[in-house]
């Protein structure tokens, strides 16, 4: 919203090398902007920023290295990846902005938003100590970075409370006897990243009940680490590689095929696959993991694996959802990663659609079902995380949405997280219910409130369960 | 080449296209068949409400073209027909066509619309695919109400008996006709031609597959087509604009700009369309409801070609468009209202949400579906973009010789592009089939007409037209009541006056009873007068001792709830027709003979290849250039920024034109004075005081590179042109580093026009700068980047060359200043509102086309219009973009307008195809309803000579003044404002429409 800012201080261009080096470090031709303007509205996260993506690659484009690798912006970027869908040049506009911080910081400019910058490191240290991260961990050290001990006490104690943090968390290394396990020819692996043991246990339990309902045969990735999440590709380029191909190369000895549940992993992963079809890429990452690359594991989203049974879940559905109002919520990451879309329609996806209609409910239309819920701005920038929430949740309420539903553990915490938080703030009563999208599908399967650990969400889900009942059709 | 050549010519594709290709062929001598895919001709123009930049009605354009080659003796409609297979040669094509079942016999059908109005469905409940979605049809439909053929048409997907067999077919019940036919199947047939052309158009682009902008999910979200028929009377709304949602007016209208193009997700290409079509959009719908505000959201504002410019100021000044230079990442449909949000980047450069009422998607044009499957089945290729691989020096021909290709299905382009490509393939085909002209058209032979002087026989048939007029008019008391009627010696009601065997029944009439004036009271003449006007002369009268009465559309239709009324307004109407019957005289038509020669004035690139178009089509071709040589406009070109070697080119032509023994070429040589008209022109040039006798003119002059006085331009060396950077370039001398190049150079108030070619050429010579030394720096200093089509594509190519693109607003040009010979170019970056300051070893500038001056003469001479700017003014922008007003004159070259050497060709090619019309023909037909002075009344007061557009008028040796009959087209204008009232239009007679008007209002009850 810049140039305002900018100010009328004359340019003068300078050669070519700031261009190049971005280009080369980020492998996407900044040059090719036409200056549309695409990036700039579709971005939530613009009113924030002191130039908006297609200035700052004006101003790269005209070699003005201060004002590019000084600007606000890309610590503001969210990751959403909006941008890079909608660019019309076909630049992964995102993927500039990671690389615009990485420079930045290498050259010593002083971060816009320093916690930002400390909570991808510590969150990179947690990995760096586990192989994995426990939230409580981050938490507790990222409090401890920012002198303030006892912020989100209360959420935490509620979290706790609600068995979705995990005291004791598991490392990224194989269990005694899961490797013989492991061995037996699997085609499919569950890559469940580190979020299902902890914030988003409800998903990783629902998910197991529904499969064992469905009769289908699970086995854990074994030894899986850590994907880098939004930190590794906010600071490190190869990190960002280097850490899901680590997980497909498991994969790949094993000679099986990854099912990720988590929007983020699934959306690091294929990105990754993605940048390890660059022979170089491949094998400076190969080297760094110490590993063989062949870029053959095939990644599935477990919306794909799960609509594919959506015809079973129809027929042997228990209990009827009649009635019930369902607002999908895809999120930004499940559908948005640029040049690798799995889905059907990446700007109107529908597969979570055809599992809540197998599972007798009513899917919502409404406008907002790939917006961004401001991912980790709920722990960087709260204010900022809010707002996004509320203008999703503003936006299923009037859609008369029952219960939103998604297969995103960040996501679903999220849009819990501010309405529990508002409510405390100004008293607003928590009203949407948020569910993973297996919950909804275990409880037409017949699932329990236990079984699919409905209560431990911090919107009470009872609105839902209390209106479900046997179908006339059980047998 | 194949021995046997034909003389008949398919034309594959019933659009603008498609029409005109097959009308310029019929009317020089070759049998055509004109194959659609679908019930009626008409193509996309049918659908448009308004056409830029005129905003002229689009089917009052269409319209007559429609009913032209629907009724020409040497074009065969053939619909619902597609191409199966092409074998043979050159000359000598067999063409195999798959016709499906209309279940209408059209020759039968007269589009009462009976059978629509007794089918099952009591509602029409299928998309119409007129109407893009936005209305409905039944099964049983009739395409459009303009279409050719006027017939309705069973669509066999939809229809219960073809579903389910088992419906009551009420519809064959009600015709009266007995034109359904339920047994017709599909056939399939071959032909012999000598030539294809193929013009299929273009598909819009799924806006569905552009999913941010919710169509088909957001009722309110429209595309640009769909609109076009909310705007049209004939549309779904009744030219009402009313969004889906709720039915009500919207106030807030947004256009979304390049959906579908400029856009690798989608198509890279340009679709050099929509940034008019939805500027006329605007300004059409704020015309019908001036509250609606309409905003369009664009990147750049390709407002290149004649008259656009003109158009956007318009829109901008006189009707408040809004124009927001920023795109649309996503709308958002508010829930509660079915609104649309939208957010935007303001003037200012801050971010804004808005919401609106109704959001149009300017989606762009892609290559049919069809036509892809059309181009496999001919065996010709297509480009990267699917649509025709034509070369750029010969833009209408494919990649299988004897097969041409016209219209969008070449490229992204617009309706007069569209006309010029299609009249330079049908100047393609003559010069292929010279040899076989007139070989399998028709000439009717008609009988000696009688001398029908004397006392008026009149005859009146008044029809029945089934139960359309009959239903509500009482048509026997009509025709009682013209048998009272003063001079009426016959009148009769028939069934159907248009059968074939009332016809023959008519002219039975006239020569039992000896009539000399017949008065027909049915329908519109819109269709039919034609008709029968050709039956009274095969019965020996003169064609124009015939007047046509409306008694369906202005009686029985619009009064169809009060017959009595209408059966009296009939009554009426008829007296009137009556009444100017009896003051009708026999016009004559005289045959003028044609001198087949040509008169080509222009020896540049325009004029070589018109020249040669003609001689190739058999006619001897004088070819005039004023300078000392032919093709100098080609000589500072190296290539055309595709990179063709346009000097290879310029040789070619210089040394086809040169051994053609039909062209004689005269350099050095002006003209002196044009007399005569069409068909027998007389020129005396300069040089020798030579005189040529020829039937046709082209002028062919081309615009030149502007020299501009800013800049220091002339002061420094390092500041030139863009023509002379490209001599540099091909001298390999240019080994500046830093270049700075300006766009837009001297376009100003007085030269506001865009020159259409120059941001290309600075794309061109960029792009070679950096193939010389990729470490140079390019900046490109533009107000709107011109790369319109698959010129898009080379934008893209220089931006990923790494030439840097910087745009300023028109009221902050950039400046050049030299300081101790240093350059120094600064420029405000209107994107991010900052001065940028380069210092350039070169700066170049783009300084747009001039046309040129010799024209002022040309117009002088030849009587024909120049524009404010100095280029030529064709006789109708849209249908006839190389014609002259004036007969037998036509137009070509950068004089007309700017264009790029591939537009000129065609230009040039097309111009030729309209000239060789005349010159086919051995004599024309002169006369008919023209207008003659009264020598006795005329005080020579020049009024006429002033007002003419067709310099038709002149003062003869007496002084006074004569219309030149061959010159005049009737239009009446002379006759209306001749003080004296010394001019009469023949037809059009004050005595007859006076007559006329006594009756109406004499009427005694």
């Amino acid at each position: 919203m810049t140039g305002a800012q900018a100010g009328d201080r004359q340019l003068t261009v300078q050669s070519a090398d700031l261009l190049k080096e971005i280009e080369a470090h980020s492998g996407e031709l900044v040059r090719r902007c036409f200056q549309c303007d695409r990036c700039a509205t579709g971005c939530p996260m613009v009113s924030y920023m002191q130039h908006t993506p297609n200035e700052l690659f004006r101003l790269i484009q005209l070699g003005a290295r201060e004002a590019v690798l000084s600007s606000n912006a890309f610590w503001f970027c969210v990751s959403c990846y909006t941008c890079s869908v909608r660019c019309p040049n076909d630049i992964d506009i995102a993927h500039v902005m990671d690389t615009l911080r990485e420079l930045s910081l290498r050259e010593g400019f002083a971060p816009a938003l320093p916690q930002a910058r400390d909570f991808h490191q510590i969150f990179l240290g947690c990995v760096r100590r586990g192989g994995r991260v426990s939230e409580l961990e981050l938490m507790a050290r990222y409090n401890l970075k920012l002198k303030k001990p006892f912020a989100r006490a209360a959420l935490g104690w509620e979290l706790l409370r609600k068995r979705r943090l995990e005291l004791w968390p598991r490392r990224g290394r194989p269990k005694a006897g899961e490797g013989e396990r492991s061995r037996r020819s699997l085609v499919m692996r569950f890559y469940p990243g580190c979020t299902l043991s902890s914030s988003a246990r409800p998903y990783k339990r629902s998910l197991d009940w529904v499969w064992e309902r469905l009769g289908i045969e699970i086995e854990e990735l074994p030894g899986w680490t850590c994907c880098g999440a939004t930190s590794a590709h906010a600071l490190n380029r190869d990190l960002a590689y280097a850490l899901p191909a680590r997980n497909l190369a498991i994969a790949q000895e094993l000679g099986s095929d990854l099912l990720v549940a988590c929007s983020a992993c699934y959306s690091r992963l294929k990105i990754t696959q993605k940048a390890l079809e660059n022979p170089q890429t491949r094998e400076r990452i190969s080297r760094a993991i110490e590993r063989p690359l062949d870029g053959r594991v095939q990644i599935k989203n477990i919306l794909e694996v799960l609509s594919e049974h959506a015809p079973r879940i129809q027929k042997e559905k228990i209990k009827a959802l009649e009635g019930l109002k369902v607002a999908c919520y895809y999120g930004c990451l499940a559908t948005r990663i640029p040049r690798v879309t799995g889905f059907d329609d990446r700007e109107h996806p529908t597969m979570m659609e055809r599992l809540v209609l197998a599972a007798g409910a009513t899917a919502v239309e409404w406008p907002a079902k790939t917006s961004c819920c401001g991912a980790s701005f709920s722990v960087i920038s709260e204010e900022i995380a809010l707002k996004m929430c509320s203008q999703i949740l503003e936006m299923a309420r009037r859609c008369r949405a029952d219960v939103l539903v998604t297969s995103c553990p960040f996501c679903q915490y999220n849009l819990d997280w501010a309405q529990w938080t508002l409510s405390r703030k100004d008293g607003r009563e928590p009203t949407i219910p948020v569910l993973f999208i297996t919950q909804l599908v275990g409880l037409a399967l017949g699932g329990s409130e236990k079984d699919l650990m409905l209560n431990s969400h911090l919107v009470g889900s009872e609105k839902i369960t209390c209106r479900t009942q046997p179908t006339v059709n059980t047998r | 080449m194949s021995e046997i050549m034909h003389g008949a010519v398919a034309v594959v594709g019933g659009g603008i296209g498609g029409i005109q290709a097959a009308l310029d062929l019929a009317d020089s001598g070759f049998y055509v068949y004109l194959i659609e895919e679908g019930p009626a001709i008409g193509g996309r123009m049918a659908q448009l409400d308004k056409t830029f930049p005129t905003n002229d009605c689009a089917m009052c354009m269409l319209s007559p073209k429609l009913v032209e080659v629907g009724r020409h003796p040497n074009v065969q409609i053939m619909t619902l027909a597609s191409v199966e297979a092409l074998e043979g040669q050159p000359g000598n094509f067999q063409i195999t066509l798959r016709q499906r079942p209309r279940y209408v016999d059209i020759t039968r059908c007269i589009a009462c619309g009976r059978c629509i109005a007794s089918c099952v469905y009591q509602d029409a409940k299928f998309p119409s695919e007129f109407d893009v979605g936005l209305g409905k049809r039944k099964p049983i439909y009739i395409p459009f109400p303009q279409a050719v053929p006027l017939a309705a048409v069973v669509d066999p997907q939809t229809c219960i008996f073809f579903k389910s067999g088992r419906c009551p077919q009420n519809c064959l019940k009600a015709c009266e006709r007995g034109a359904l036919d339920f047994t017709q199947t599909e056939r399939v047939l071959t032909l012999d031609v000598g030539a294809v052309i193929v013009a299929p158009g273009f598909e819009p682009y799924d806006a569905r597959r552009v999913g941010e902008y919710g169509f088909g999910r957001y009722a309110n979200v429209l595309t640009a087509p769909q609109f076009e028929r909310l705007l049209s009377a004939s549309g779904p709304t009744t030219g009402k604009v009313l969004r889906p949602s709720d039915g009500k007016a919207p106030k807030k209208v947004a256009f979304i700009q390049c959906v579908g193009s400029r856009d690798l997700r989608h198509q890279s290409y340009c679709s050099a369309v929509c940034c008019m079509y939805a500027t006329k959009e605007a300004i059409v719908a704020k015309e019908h409801d001036h509250a609606i505000e309409p905003t369009i959201f664009y990147i750049d504002l390709r407002a290149y070609g004649k008259g656009f410019e003109n158009l956007v100021r318009r829109a901008k000044e006189e009707h408040g468009v809004r124009y927001v230079r920023s795109m649309i990442s996503q709308v958002t449909e508010v829930p509660e209202t079915k609104n649309l949000l939208v957010c935007y980047r303001d003037e200012s450069g801050s971010l804004r949400e808005e919401e609106f009422d109704l959001v149009v998607l300017a989606v762009g044009m892609r290559p049919s579906a069809k036509g892809q499957e059309l181009a496999r089945k001919l065996g010709i290729e297509l480009n990267e973009h699917g649509f025709a691989k034509t070369s750029l020096f010969n833009p209408v021909m494919s990649t299988r010789e004897g097969v041409f290709v016209t219209g969008a299905f070449t490229g992204p382009k617009d309706i007069p592009e569209t006309v010029i490509q299609a009249s330079a393939a049908a100047a393609a085909v003559e010069a292929l089939l010279a040899p076989a002209r007139g070989t399998r058209t028709k000439a009717k032979q008609y009988p000696e007409e009688f001398v029908s002087e004397g006392t008026p026989r009149i005859g009146v048939f008044v029809c029945h037209c089934g139960s359309n007029i009959a239903g509500v008019v009482d048509v026997k008391a009509v025709a009682e009541y013209a048998q009272t009627l003063p001079g009426v010696v016959h009148a009769e009601n028939v069934l159907y006056t248009c059968s074939q065997d009332n016809l023959k029944h008519m002219k039975e009439v006239i020569r039992e009873k000896q009539l000399n004036r017949v008065v027909v009271a049915s329908c519109t003449p819109r269709n039919l007068a034609a008709l029968f006007q050709d039956t009274i002369r095969e019965a020996g009268l003169n064609k124009f001792l015939f007047e046509m009465v409306n008694i369906r559309e202005q009686c029985s239709w619009v009064h169809s709830d009060q017959p009595e009324k209408a059966t009296e307004k009939a009554k009426r109407l008829v007296r009137m027709g009556v009444a100017k019957a009896r003051e009708l005289k026999p016009l004559a038509v005289q045959s003028v003979k044609v001198t087949p020669v040509a008169l080509v004035l222009g020896g540049g690139l325009s004029g070589m290849v018109a020249a040669l178009t003609l001689a190739d089509s058999g006619f001897e071709t004088h070819l005039v250039e004023k300078s000392s040589e032919l093709g100098s406009d080609l000589k500072e070109i190296a290539r055309t920024p595709e990179g063709e070697d346009v000097q290879s080119l310029r040789a070619n032509l210089l040394d086809r034109v040169c051994a053609h023994p039909k062209i004689r070429v005269r350099t050095n040589t002006a003209v002196k004075e044009i007399s005569g008209f069409v068909g027998n022109f007389s020129t005396v040039l300069h040089r020798g005081e030579e005189r040529i006798q020829h039937g046709v003119v082209i002028v062919a002059t081309e615009a030149h590179e502007h020299k501009p006085n800013e800049y220091l331009y002339g002061e420094d060396g390092r500041v030139l042109t863009q023509r002379e950077l490209e001599a540099k370039i091909e001298r390999s001398e240019a080994r500046e580093k830093t270049i700075v190049m300006i766009q837009c150079v001297g376009r100003n108030e007085q030269r506001p026009y865009c020159s259409r070619i120059c941001c290309a050429e600075a794309l061109q010579n960029a792009l070679a700068l950096l193939d010389q030394d990729p470490d140079r720096q390019v900046y490109v200093l533009y107000r709107e980047m011109i790369s319109y089509g698959f010129l898009e594509d080379l934008y893209r190519r220089a931006r990923d060359s790494g030439v840097v693109f910087i745009r300023y607003d028109e009221q902050a040009p950039p400046v050049v200043r030299k300081e101790r010979d240093q350059l120094f170019v600064t420029v405000r970056d209107a994107r991010l509102r900052q001065e940028v300051l380069i210092k350039p070893d070169l700066v170049v500038l783009s300084t747009g086309v001039v046309p040129d001056p010799y024209n002022e003469e040309l117009s002088r001479l030849l009587k024909v219009p120049l524009d404010a700017y100095g280029f030529f003014v064709e006789a109708h922008i849209k249908l006839r973009p190389v014609d002259f007003a004036s007969h037998g004159i036509f137009l070509c070259g950068g004089s007309h307008a700017p264009g790029t050497i591939s537009e000129l060709i065609a230009k040039a090619q097309a111009a030729a195809g309209r000239a060789a019309i005349i010159l086919s023909k051995e004599q024309l037909e002169a006369g008919g309803i023209v207008a003659s002075v009264d020598p006795e009344k005329c005080t020579a007061c020049l009024t006429c000579v002033r007002e003419c557009p067709f310099g038709a008028v002149f003062i003869n040796e007496l002084g006074l003044a004569e219309i030149e009959a061959v010159k005049c087209q009737g239009c009446g204008i002379c006759a209306a404002d001749c003080p004296a009232k010394a001019i009469q239009l023949g037809q059009f007679e004050d005595i007859q429409e006076l007559r006329m008007l006594e009756e109406l209002f004499a009427y005694e009850h």
